[in-house]
């Protein structure tokens, strides 16, 4: 009795880390399995889940990029302010009749020059928060797109422009229906997703920004240069919010003054559902994809059942505060033993 | 010529300004391989701050550091690492959450190339890990227990594991001691002592 009790526990005990790890899996899970029961006709056809990864395929590359400035226990305010800017950059380059692979580059260079900026900002400035550089930058990018595109917005891609966003992977030859095609957008975020897995899990960087997070003082007395690795993290983040500008120009072939308005909240707001803690050092990759992927997921099915976009943002900041809350109660388990 | 009394670190008129505070002045200090020295003073005296001036943590304000008779300019504690001088801190200067074997190898991991990438070798960190521990007869659950589960004597041992896994010349500790159980002052205390009979040098501040 006694040892099958102990048995029960250790294997209690044993499950702990997986909770930890992929509880937020779990979650993905539970909801698509409500969303599919409240909306069985169409929550899960091809047309809608496509639908879904579209909608969230620019989000994703913000929220992974703030992703690893959070676990640097930094924050990025300006990632939606550098997608705007890289979006308006390459409008007006597409625009100056710039030939396809020029136009398709100017952002990822544009959005990886701000977030270098940031870098050395936060760096070479002797910050005391990066918060207040990228507040400050938040405003600086912004009006710098305004002032380049004169508040404009300036619509019209040629198709090579457009791929990444709005091109389409035909599976006919699979036998399925003309309906049916993959979203380039979708493999796209696979790729950038395990490729930034194997960055952060695997390499020796990737190990530094996680030790950064977890005691500053502890990488820079290890002889890491801690400086160098914040650059490089947050000049990381402004390459991503770059690729989220080439994919916004392909999804509504414009650039737009209001491109990207407070997203940088919703990157962080997938990063938190995620399970990233603001104090730095904690977070998964595949957390980061299950917080964008419920916030998506939350805002189609509320879509597809006529709920007010105001209920949308009352459901949000309440899953925001309920996933924080049960992180503190899994620790709570975790720590009575 | 017994090694014993080679000169391995010496300090010429060190001195340390913080703004208007001087928290060094004029030190001078010699240590010797195979020799044990304790740096003992009182609070806010300076000891903590020599020790990081030795391992490059803080840059001198005036002052030079001579290794094995040639004078080291020290950017940052990885050069002294190279000069093979290892540091315990005080704070100890271990990342909660990185595992045991992850927090040794920190800064220095082993790693297999690809182009500008450099992956982690796990299975390395872990073999390496499991047998420094052994050696130096410390019990944790496992290697690749993260370290904010530890207690404070194991996370002790675990920073002075980590100062000499890499064949160090001098391994400075700054207050071994601070802030532990009676019982675990024991354990480090025994730690020290065998570290004692297989390293040639070791240099202790406790005040």
């Amino acid at each position: 009795m006694d040892s099958k009790d102990q048995d029960k526990d250790s294997l209690y005990l044993k499950l702990i880390p997986y909770f930890e790890k992929y509880g937020i899996l779990l979650l993905l899970v539970i909801m698509i399995v409500v969303m599919h029961f409240l909306q069985p006709d169409v929550f899960l056809s091809w047309r809608n889940v496509t639908n879904v990864f579209k909608q969230i395929s620019w989000q994703s590359m913000l929220a992974l990029g703030v992703f690893m400035v959070i676990v640097t226990a930094g924050i990025d305010l300006s990632v939606g302010s550098i997608m705007m800017l890289s979006l308006m950059i390459l409008a007006i380059v597409a625009k100056a009749g710039a030939p396809w692979y020029i136009v398709v580059i100017t952002p990822l260079i544009a959005g990886f020059l701000c977030g270098l900026f940031n870098g050395l900002g936060i760096t070479l400035l002797r910050m005391p928060h990066p918060f207040i550089m990228t507040l400050g930058t938040l405003y600086i990018f912004r009006g710098t797109g305004n002032l380049i595109s004169g508040g404009t917005p300036i619509s019209g891609f040629t198709d090579e422009v457009r791929y990444l966003g709005h091109g389409r992977i035909d599976l006919t030859w699979l036998g399925l229906e003309k309906s049916q095609y993959l979203p380039v957008s979708l493999v796209l975020i696979a790729i950038v997703y395990i490729i930034f897995w194997i960055f952060m899990n695997k390499t020796r960087t990737g190990k530094w920004i996680y030790a950064i997070g977890g005691n500053p003082n502890a990488a820079r007395a290890s002889g890491i240069n801690v400086n160098k690795i914040l650059v490089i993290v947050y000049s990381l983040c402004g390459f991503l919010s770059g690729i989220g500008a080439l994919i916004l120009a392909g999804r509504t072939d414009s650039g737009y003054p209001n491109a990207g308005l407070q997203s940088e909240l919703d990157a962080i707001a997938a990063c938190i559902i995620g399970g990233a803690s603001f104090f730095g050092g904690r977070g998964t990759v595949l957390g980061v994809f299950a917080g964008v992927m419920i916030m998506g997921i939350l805002r189609n099915g509320l879509n597809l059942m006529d709920v007010s976009s105001f209920w949308q943002q009352v459901l949000i900041g309440s899953i925001i505060v309920l996933a924080v809350y049960v992180d503190v109660l899994r620790r709570d388990f975790g720590t009575r033993k | 010529m017994s090694s014993a009394n080679q000169l391995l670190l010496e300090a010429k008129n060190v001195t340390k300004y913080f703004g208007t505070i001087t928290a060094l002045e004029n030190v001078n200090l010699k240590i010797h391989a195979g020799e044990c020295l304790g740096v003992v003073g009182d609070n806010g005296a300076g000891k903590t701050t020599l020790m990081k001036v030795l391992s490059g943590l803080y840059k001198p304000s005036a002052g030079s550091l001579h290794f094995e008779g040639k004078e080291k300019v020290l950017e940052s504690p990885r050069d002294s690492q190279n000069l093979g001088l290892e540091m315990v801190y005080q704070d100890l200067a271990l990342a909660g959450n990185l595992p045991i074997g992850e927090n040794i190898f920190l800064g220095r991991e082993p790693t297999t190339n690809l182009g500008l990438l450099k992956f982690l070798d796990y299975k390395k960190i872990k073999e390496l890990t499991e047998a420094h521990l052994g050696k130096l007869k410390i019990n944790v659950k496992s290697a690749d227990q993260k370290v904010e589960e530890l207690s404070g004597g194991q996370r002790q041992a675990v920073a002075i594991a980590r100062s000499t896994a890499f064949n160090a010349k001098v391994v400075i500790m700054d207050e071994p001691t601070a802030a532990l159980a009676i019982k675990e002052v024991g354990k480090v205390l025994d730690l020290i002592n065998s570290l004692k009979k297989n390293w040639r040098r070791r240099n202790c501040d406790q005040s």
